[in-house]
C-alpha cells in the first residue's frame, strides 16, 4: 500500500517535471528563434549591399525571383520576366538588363522559342527540363552556357547577357545577348603616327580583343579573362601569345592583378597599382592606344593587360627604351628611323636638362661659352630684376601651366591659349625687360624637345625632375646639374619592371644581348631584325629565319 | 648587398675594371711623370701598363685557384685566421686611401675649376651621399648604372679629349731618349695608381663570374683601353703644355685643356666640359670602390648585407681624405700609395700564388 502511494507520488512528480521540462525546453527554443530572428532582422539592416555568393540556385522558380529580386534591389533597368515554356509545361523566367542587350536577339531566339506550341507531340509527355534539352532544342541563339553559382548568373546578367531560370531545374542558362553601344573605332588621340594604321582601341574590351585578333589569326594567341574590382567588377584581359611569352609574366602578371582590392580599376589607373615602384615618377609599364603597337609587344614575348571601359591597354614588362619609341619608326627607311630615334633620345636629354644647364652656364660657368656667345647673353641679361634661376623658374613655370591648360580646354581654344602664352606672354615680358630673350629661346626649345618624347607618361617625370634640375644648378652650379643627372640614372638602374631591369636593353647583360640593341636603341635593316629581346627570356627567341640568303 | 646568386659577365667585369681604374690620378699623373721622365713621360705611360698587365695576370691566376671564394675567405685560407685577416685589413685600408686620395683630388678640382665659393665639405657630402644611395642596392644595379653610362660618358670623354690634338706642337716631344731609359722605367712607378683597380677587384668578382676563362682576356681589354686613353691624355697635355710647365702645375691635365681654342671655331676652353664629363667618370670609379670596401668589409665581419657598412664607412672616408695638409702632403702620399699598391701587385699577390701553387702540390696524391 505504502509502496503504491509512494509510486504514484513519484509518478505524479515525474508527470510534472516532465512537463516543466519540456515548457522550459520549448521556451528555450523559442527564445533561441527569436534571438536569431533578432540577429536576422538587425543583420538585414545592416547590411546594404547585397552578395549574391550567399545565394544559390534553387529548384523552385520562386525562390529563385525571391531571391534575385534581393539581389537587384528593385532596379528599373533590370528585367525579370516571367514566361511559360510550352513543350515543357513550366515556368521560367529570364533576366536581362534594358539598355545592355540586345532585344533583337531576346525576343527571337529566347521568348518565341520558348513559348512557341509543339506541333505533333502533343500526346506524347513533356520532357524534362534539362540543360542540354533547352541548349539543342529549344533555344536557337548562338552562345549558350551553364551557371551553377548565383553570383556568376548574375556577373553575366550584369555584362549583359541574358539568364533563363526555369522552375525545376538548378542550372541558368545565360543566353550571349549582349550589346553594348560604344565608341566608334576612331585614330589614337594621344600617339598619331604618319604612316601606321588608323585604329585605334576603345572603351570596350570586346572591340579592343578584336582588334587584336584581326591582326594575329593564330590558335596561340591566349585571351585570359579576370575580374578586377570589388565594387565595379570589371573585366580584364591577360593577354599573351603561347609558345613566345615567358610564362612568368604572366603568372606574376595573373596574380598582380587577382591580389588587388580596389572599388574600380579604371578609376585608379590598374597601371599603377601593377607597377613594381609605385614611387617612381618613371613608369614601369607601358599603355598604348595602338592596336599595331600592341600586337607587336605580344610577338615580342610581352604580356598585354586590356581592362574594360578604357582604350588604354597596358603591356609588360616595359622598358626605358620603350618610352622613347614611335610606332612609325618601323614604318620608314631604317636609316632615318634610326637617326630619328637617337634624336629622340638626345632632345630628351635636352627637354630634361637644358633650363638647368642654362642657369647651372649664366649663374657660375659663363666661361664654359665661346666668349662672343657669353658676351652676347651677358647683355641680354643686363638690366633685368631676376637672376637666371628666378627667370628660368618663371617661364618654365608658365610652359608648364600653358601646356596643362592646352590639354584641359577643349581643341580649339587650346590652340588659343598657346598663342596667347607663346607669342603674346613671351614677347611681353622679353618687351617688357622682365626676363631676357635667351631663356624664351630656351624655355621654346624645352617645350619643343619635350614634346618629341613619345609618350606622355614619360615626359610628365622628365617635367617633374626638370625642376629638381633647375634647383641644383642654381645651387651648384654644373657640378650640381651633373650629380642630379647621376642621381636619376642610379635611380634608373635601381629600377625594375615585373623582374626585368628598367634599363634592360641599354644595359646588356653580356656581349650577345648588344643585338637587344637592332630593334630597341637603333633600327636595323629588316632583315636584321631576327631575335626576340634576349632579356624577356622568350621560348622562343626567333623572331624571323628567312634572312639567310 | 652581395646576393651570392648574382654573376657577372665578362664583359661586364670589362666595364667594372675600366672605370675603376679611371680615378683621381687623370688630372694629376702628368706633373708626377713630367718630374721624373721629362719628355719621356708618354713612354712611361706605355711602359707602366706592362706592370699593371703582369699585377692583373698574377691575380687572375691566384683566383682561378679558388674559383668559388673571394679573394676575403682565400687570404684566410692561405695564411690562417689572424694574418689572413690582417691582410685583408690592409688590403680594405689600401683601397680606402685610393678612395681617400680620389676625393681630395676631386674636391680641390671642383674648388679651382668650378666651384671656388662652396665649401670642400659640401662638395664631400654631395658625391659620398650620391655614391651611398648608387652602392646600397647591391651590384646588379650598379652595373647596370655603370654599362647605362659607359658608352655615352667615355663616348663624350674621348670626343673632348680628341680636341685636344688639335692644339699640340710637336717641339714639346724633343728630345726623346735624352736621358737614357732610367728616367723612363722610374717613371712607371707613379703611373701604377693610374692603373690599380683591375688586379684587386678580379679577387672579389671572380667566384661570380660566369666564364672564367674570358675574365683575363676582358681584364688584358680594359687594361689596353685605359692605357690608350692615358697615353693620350699624356701626349696631348705635354703637346699643349711642354714638360716644364707640366712638371710646375697641379692639375696639368685641367690646364692643358683650358690653354685649347681653335680660331674660327666653337671650341674654346675645353676645361669645364673636360672637367664635367671627369665629375661623371671619376664617380663610377668611386662607387666601384666603395662598393668592394663595404662588400670587404662585410664580408671580413661576416655580415648578411653590406648596407650598413656602406653608411659606416662614410665618416671614415671623410676624416681620411681631409688628413693631408696641403698638396705636397698629398704628393707624398701619392708616392708611398704608388709604393704600396706595386708591393701589393707584384710582391704580396705573387708570393700568395706561390703558397696556393704549393699547397695544391701537397694537397696531389703521389
Amino acid at each position: 500500500m505504502v509502496k503504491k502511494n509512494v509510486h504514484s507520488i513519484s509518478n505524479s512528480l515525474d508527470d510534472n517535471t516532465t512537463v516543466k521540462l519540456r515548457n522550459l525546453q520549448s521556451t528555450i527554443a523559442h527564445a533561441r528563434q527569436v534571438e536569431s530572428d533578432m540577429e536576422a532582422i538587425t543583420r538585414s539592416l545592416k547590411e546594404h549591399l547585397a552578395d549574391p555568393s550567399i545565394y544559390q540556385i534553387d529548384d523552385h522558380l520562386a525562390t529563385n525571383v525571391a531571391h534575385l529580386e534581393e539581389i537587384f534591389a528593385g532596379s528599373n533597368d533590370i528585367h525579370i520576366r516571367e514566361l511559360f515554356i510550352i513543350s515543357l509545361q513550366r515556368k521560367a523566367v529570364i533576366v536581362f538588363v534594358e539598355n545592355m542587350t540586345d532585344q533583337a536577339i531576346i525576343n527571337a531566339h529566347i521568348m518565341q522559342k520558348l513559348t512557341i506550341t509543339p506541333t505533333n507531340n502533343s500526346s506524347i509527355l513533356p520532357p524534362q527540363p534539362t540543360y542540354e534539352y533547352l541548349k539543342n532544342s529549344l533555344l536557337t541563339a548562338a552562345s549558350v552556357s551553364a551557371a551553377n553559382q548565383m553570383e556568376a548568373a548574375t556577373k553575366r546578367v550584369l555584362s549583359g547577357d541574358t539568364a533563363l531560370f526555369v522552375d525545376g531545374l538548378s542550372t541558368v542558362l545565360i543566353i550571349a545577348t549582349r550589346k553594348v553601344d560604344s565608341r566608334a573605332i576612331s585614330p589614337p588621340e594621344t600617339e598619331s603616327d604618319i604612316s601606321g594604321p588608323r585604329d585605334g582601341f576603345t572603351e570596350e574590351l570586346r572591340i579592343n580583343v578584336s582588334l587584336i585578333r584581326r591582326r594575329i589569326k593564330n590558335p596561340n594567341l591566349v585571351v585570359k579573362r579576370v575580374t578586377v574590382g570589388q565594387r565595379s567588377e570589371t573585366d580584364v584581359a591577360i593577354i599573351y601569345f603561347r609558345g613566345i611569352v615567358n610564362m612568368k609574366f604572366v603568372h606574376e602578371a595573373e596574380q598582380r592583378l587577382k591580389a588587388l582590392v580596389i572599388d574600380d580599376p579604371t578609376v585608379y589607373g590598374l597601371r599603377g597599382l601593377l607597377e613594381d615602384h609605385p614611387y617612381s615618377p618613371f613608369p614601369t609599364t607601358m599603355t598604348t592606344e595602338r592596336p599595331d603597337k600592341f600586337t607587336n609587344a605580344l610577338l615580342m614575348g610581352k604580356v598585354g593587360i586590356v581592362v574594360d571601359g578604357t582604350p588604354y591597354c597596358i603591356t609588360i614588362p616595359a622598358m626605358f627604351s620603350d618610352f622613347l619609341q614611335a610606332g612609325d619608326d618601323f614604318y620608314q627607311k631604317w636609316l632615318t628611323a634610326t637617326l630619328i630615334r637617337l634624336g629622340r633620345y638626345v632632345t630628351a636629354f635636352l627637354g630634361l636638362s637644358f633650363p638647368a644647364l642654362y642657369v647651372a652656364i649664366t649663374s657660375f660657368h659663363p666661361a664654359f661659352l665661346p666668349t662672343p656667345l657669353a658676351l652676347i647673353i651677358g647683355t641680354t641679361r643686363e638690366g633685368l630684376p631676376f637672376p637666371s634661376f628666378i627667370e628660368a623658374i618663371i617661364m618654365i613655370s608658365l610652359l608648364e601651366i600653358m601646356q596643362e591648360a592646352g590639354i584641359r580646354l577643349p581643341k580649339t581654344v587650346g590652340s588659343t591659349v598657346s598663342i596667347v602664352g607663346g607669342l603674346v606672354i613671351g614677347d611681353a615680358a622679353v618687351r617688357a625687360g622682365l626676363v631676357s630673350p635667351p631663356i624664351v629661346i630656351v624655355t621654346s626649345f624645352t617645350a619643343i624637345a619635350s614634346f618629341t618624347i613619345v609618350h606622355y607618361n614619360m615626359s610628365l617625370p622628365l617635367r617633374l625632375l626638370r625642376f629638381m634640375l633647375m634647383i641644383l644648378g642654381a645651387s651648384f652650379g654644373i657640378f650640381g646639374v651633373t650629380m642630379g643627372l647621376l642621381a636619376i640614372s642610379i635611380h634608373l638602374a635601381n629600377l625594375e619592371s615585373f623582374g626585368e631591369p628598367y634599363l634592360a636593353p641599354l644595359a646588356p647583360r653580356n656581349f650577345g644581348a648588344l643585338r637587344d640593341l637592332k630593334a630597341t636603341t637603333f633600327i636595323s635593316p629588316p632583315k636584321k631584325i631576327d631575335k626576340r629581346p634576349a632579356y624577356l627570356e622568350t621560348e622562343d627567341s626567333t623572331r624571323q629565319s628567312n634572312n639567310k640568303e | 648587398m652581395m646576393n651570392h646568386n648574382i654573376t657577372i659577365s665578362p664583359m661586364q667585369f670589362f666595364v667594372i675594371a675600366v672605370n675603376a681604374m679611371f680615378g683621381s690620378t687623370l688630372l694629376t699623373l702628368p706633373s708626377d711623370l713630367a718630374r721624373i721622365a721629362n719628355e719621356d713621360m708618354w713612354i712611361s705611360m706605355l711602359l707602366g701598363s706592362i706592370l699593371m698587365f703582369i699585377a692583373f695576370w698574377i691575380s687572375v691566376k691566384l683566383s682561378a685557384n679558388f674559383s668559388d671564394i673571394t679573394i676575403i675567405d682565400y687570404h684566410i685560407l692561405l695564411l690562417g685566421r689572424i694574418p689572413g685577416f690582417i691582410l685583408n685589413l690592409l688590403m680594405i685600408l689600401l683601397m680606402m686611401a685610393i678612395v681617400a686620395l680620389y676625393l681630395r683630388t676631386f674636391t680641390i678640382a671642383i674648388k679651382v675649376y668650378l666651384l671656388d665659393l662652396t665649401p670642400p665639405i659640401v662638395i664631400n657630402i654631395f658625391n659620398l651621399g650620391l655614391a651611398i644611395y648608387a652602392v646600397q642596392y647591391g651590384l646588379a644595379p650598379l652595373l647596370r648604372l655603370q654599362q647605362f653610362l659607359f658608352v655615352q660618358e667615355y663616348g663624350v670623354f674621348l670626343t673632348i679629349v680628341s680636341l685636344g690634338i688639335l692644339s699640340i706642337e710637336s717641339k714639346h716631344y724633343q728630345p726623346m731618349l735624352a736621358e737614357g731609359i732610367t728616367p723612363v722605367l722610374q717613371g712607371m712607378i707613379p703611373t701604377w695608381l693610374t692603373y690599380s683597380g683591375p688586379e684587386i677587384l678580379i679577387g672579389f668578382l671572380y667566384p661570380f663570374i660566369t666564364t672564367k676563362k674570358a675574365a683575363l682576356k676582358w681584364g688584358f681589354c680594359s687594361i689596353s683601353m685605359v692605357t690608350f686613353i692615358y697615353v693620350l691624355i699624356t701626349l696631348i697635355v705635354q703637346g699643349i703644355l711642354g714638360p716644364t710647365e707640366t712638371k710646375h702645375t697641379i692639375i696639368p691635365t685641367m690646364m692643358a685643356y683650358r690653354f685649347i681654342e681653335i680660331p674660327d671655331t666653337f671650341i674654346e676652353r675645353l676645361d669645364g666640359y673636360l672637367m664635367t664629363i671627369w665629375v661623371i667618370i671619376g664617380f663610377t670609379s668611386l662607387i666601384n670602390w666603395i662598393y668592394f670596401i663595404s662588400f670587404g668589409i662585410a664580408q671580413m665581419l661576416k655580415l648578411e648585407s653590406n648596407r650598413c657598412t656602406v653608411v659606416l664607412l662614410l665618416p671614415f672616408l671623410y676624416y681620411l681624405q681631409a688628413i693631408p695638409p696641403n698638396a705636397y702632403a698629398i704628393q707624398i702620399i701619392t708616392q708611398w700609395m704608388n709604393w704600396s699598391g706595386i708591393l701589393w701587385g707584384l710582391g704580396v699577390t705573387p708570393l700568395l700564388l706561390a703558397l696556393a701553387w704549393l699547397k695544391a702540390k701537397r694537397k696531389k696524391p703521389c
